[in-house]
């Protein structure tokens, strides 16, 4: 039997498709987040799925002190994790954030900070253990700042910087290290909202991150167009980009 | 204050044309949150009416609330929230030798709409419809309340809520028990019939078959096939999911005519001619063949279509079934199934008798005066109309077509007195009750 995937932030309607999607593949699950009472139905919700148990433990991202120890806790009940996927991710109100710093550290810290310090805590393991996969999760906000929402986007550019840095250093060790940027997805995020467009399902999303792990991608856009959408954003040169209004 | 998307919102046949709604769609049981104005729950759209659909007013989306919560593994009783779908349920239990106990014609459809609409499958005649495999509905009231109710606990609110449209609380969990099988593959039988005497003959004869139905060719009158099933013995269980191939839009509507469909119906008739007998086919051939075709209610272009379902008690089906063929309608498909008896549920549908449903293309106004006629011919002959499928009844046959209407009101009055849960079709049908 496959060892266990850990779900950071497995409560999002994004971190519960690919669940459901890598239990299908057989892999079980551990799951973790802060809202104890959605784990807790989306642990048996799970289990039931796949015939599989799937225990959960509450953590909080913002907890960056216990972020090691509670890889070690994980590592010491189940000995040997096939990978991670890191789903923790909070969007936050940028115009709150920008008059109240806790609005704003909150948002640094779910979005990178925790992310990074846990990751690194698994790279450890994986590096021990000679093999392993991480995927993280980040956003199309994170390739270029822009005035409605740089602080989430900031958090997970950094997130996407620490991605490449660490693929960088367990690239000879034979671990994998995905960054999925996802474009706009079904989600409470951006259900209602104007400017969407083409959104993606959370099941088509869930289960090709689900596909990752066999493939060899270093950093995949979902849905892929966005891949172009971006590199367009992204050339545009800055004394143009500070004057517009995205 | 969750928030609203306006959308235009119809239902499957897409008539009455899509009416623009505040959608809300929680996430979790826990952001459910009643909107001040009248709502309706919503699953995933596949009623024909108006059933989901609220003009100018909310329709709270049931589709992510779609948790497994318990499975009784050794019994089959497992518990979901409401917006589970058939097509979940048989995705995960089938490998387990779990089947569903009654099931309608596509898998698309959430568990809290099969509760809503009291639905019924192929096996009818021996099992019944999807309510009476049910131990017990949490709902939700218009007042924010938590009922458990089922056969036993209150009743009065199961029943009312079997078959009631959605209409006496949000469903928010239901635990139904699943049948066990030991086979993913159906033993099926297709016969050939040459006239409706004949076809009703067979079907009423055909007790003992686990699973029977008749497809009647509309435009030759009579002549049908036949479709026995039971489930297989041998052990294989697999899934099939048949990757639908999507219809575009429109466009379609030209190509599906009255002239197209004859044709269609005659090469149906003369394909079954070949495959008489008894044969093994999986369980997604044999229940769902359409949902093979994603969308395929594109077929009828922007008009849309109407499903027209009604039963007739036994003593006068024939001459029911020869009335509503007899009216120009070009049905591009009918399907009959004998009933068995009903349940207790105040405002489900299936009695017992004969059922059709006919597929009728939106051909305008005349149309929806020939249906109004036929729906008092129905009414007349001790018949009644599913209001899953309907979007044209009026209110005055209604009310005598449900004999128990007065019993459900009650309940209606008690668990939701200021009539704040309400879709188009309970606005078109209870229009002097609000």
């Amino acid at each position: 039997m496959k060892s266990p995937v850990l779900v950071l932030g497995a409560t999002s309607t994004i971190a519960r498709e690919i669940a459901y999607a890598l239990s299908k593949k057989g892999y079980p699950l551990v799951l973790t987040g802060r809202d104890s009472e959605e784990l807790q139905k989306l642990s048996r919700d799970v289990a039931i799925r796949s015939d599989l148990p799937a225990p959960y433990f509450v953590f909080n991202a913002e907890d960056v002190s216990s972020c090691h120890q509670m890889v070690d806790n994980v590592l010491s009940k189940h000995q040997k994790l096939s990978g991670v996927v890191s789903a923790f991710g909070y969007l936050g109100d940028q115009q709150q954030a920008e008059k109240d710093p806790n609005e704003a550290l909150k948002i640094m810290q779910c979005n990178y900070v925790g992310t990074c310090l846990i990751l690194d805590a698994c790279a450890n393991h994986f590096v021990d253990k000679k093999e392993g996969w991480i995927i993280g999760l980040s956003s199309v906000a994170g390739d270029r700042g822009r005035q409605s929402n740089y602080l989430y986007g900031s958090a997970k550019g950094a997130v996407n910087l620490f991605l490449q840095g660490l693929r960088n250093r367990l690239h000879t060790h034979g671990i994998k290290v995905i960054t999925v940027k996802l474009g706009f997805v079904d989600t409470k995020m951006t259900f209602g909202k104007s400017g969407m467009f083409l959104v993606a399902s959370p099941k088509d999303v869930g289960s090709q991150i689900a596909d990752l792990p066999e493939k060899n991608s270093d950093v995949v856009y979902l849905p892929r167009f966005w891949r172009y959408i971006m590199g367009v954003i992204k050339l545009i040169p800055e004394t143009l980009f500070k004057r517009l209004k995205l | 204050m969750l928030r609203y998307s306006e959308q235009k919102i119809s239902g499957w046949g897409r008539y009455p044309a899509p009416e623009s709604c505040r959608v809300v769609r929680p996430d979790m049981m826990r952001e459910i949150e009643l909107p001040e104005d009248q709502f309706i729950a919503r699953g995933l759209g596949r009623s024909y009416g108006d059933a989901a659909m609220n003009r100018d007013r909310y329709v709270i989306s049931m589709e992510r609330l779609n948790r497994f919560l318990a499975f009784d593994g050794e019994h089959g009783i497992v518990t979901v929230e409401a917006g589970v779908t058939l097509e979940e349920v048989l995705e995960y239990f089938i490998p387990r030798g779990w089947f569903l106990p009654v099931t309608p014609g596509t898998k698309y459809v959430t568990v809290g709409g099969c509760v809503a609409c009291d639905v019924h499958g192929k096996n009818h005649h021996r099992d019944g419809s999807f309510g009476e495999h049910v131990n017990r509905i949490k709902l939700m009231l218009a007042d924010g309340s938590i009922v458990k109710c089922g056969p036993k606990e209150h009743p009065e609110i199961f029943w009312a809520t079997v078959g009631g449209m959605g209409l006496t609380g949000l469903i928010l969990e239901v635990t139904f028990r699943l049948i066990p099988i030991r086979s993913s593959f159906m033993n099926v039988c297709y016969r050939l019939t040459q006239n409706l005497d004949d076809t009703l003959k067979q079907l009423k004869e055909a007790d003992e078959e686990n699973y029977s139905v008749a497809w009647i060719d509309g435009f030759s009158p009579g002549r049908g096939v036949l479709m026995f099933a039971e489930h297989a013995s041998f052990e294989s269980l697999e899934v099939r999911n048949t990757d639908p191939i999507t219809l575009p839009w429109g466009a379609m509507g030209k190509c599906f005519n009255p002239y197209s469909m004859r044709v269609f119906n005659m090469l149906y008739y003369f394909l079954y001619r070949n495959k008489q007998g008894r044969q093994i086919i999986d369980y997604n051939h044999y229940f769902y063949p359409l949902d093979g075709v994603n969308q395929w209610n594109r077929i009828y272009g922007k008009k849309g279509f109407l499903q027209y379902q009604c039963v007739f008690p036994h003593d006068r089906a024939k001459e029911g079934i020869q009335t509503l063929l007899s009216q120009g309608l070009n049905p591009y498909l009918i399907v009959i199934k004998c009933f068995g008896k009903g349940n207790p549920g105040y405002l489900s549908f299936p009695m017992e008798g004969v059922t059709i449903a006919m597929d009728l293309p939106n051909q305008g106004p005349t149309l929806f005066e020939k249906l109004k006629r036929l729906d008092r011919v129905v009414l007349g002959l001790g018949g009644r109309i599913y209001l899953a499928k309907d979007a044209c009844l009026e209110p005055e046959v209604f009310e005598r077509m449900y004999p128990r209407l007065e019993e459900w009101l009650k309940v209606k009055e008690s668990v939701d007195p200021q009539w704040r849960i309400q879709s188009d079709l309970s606005k078109r049908l209870f229009r002097r009750h609000k």
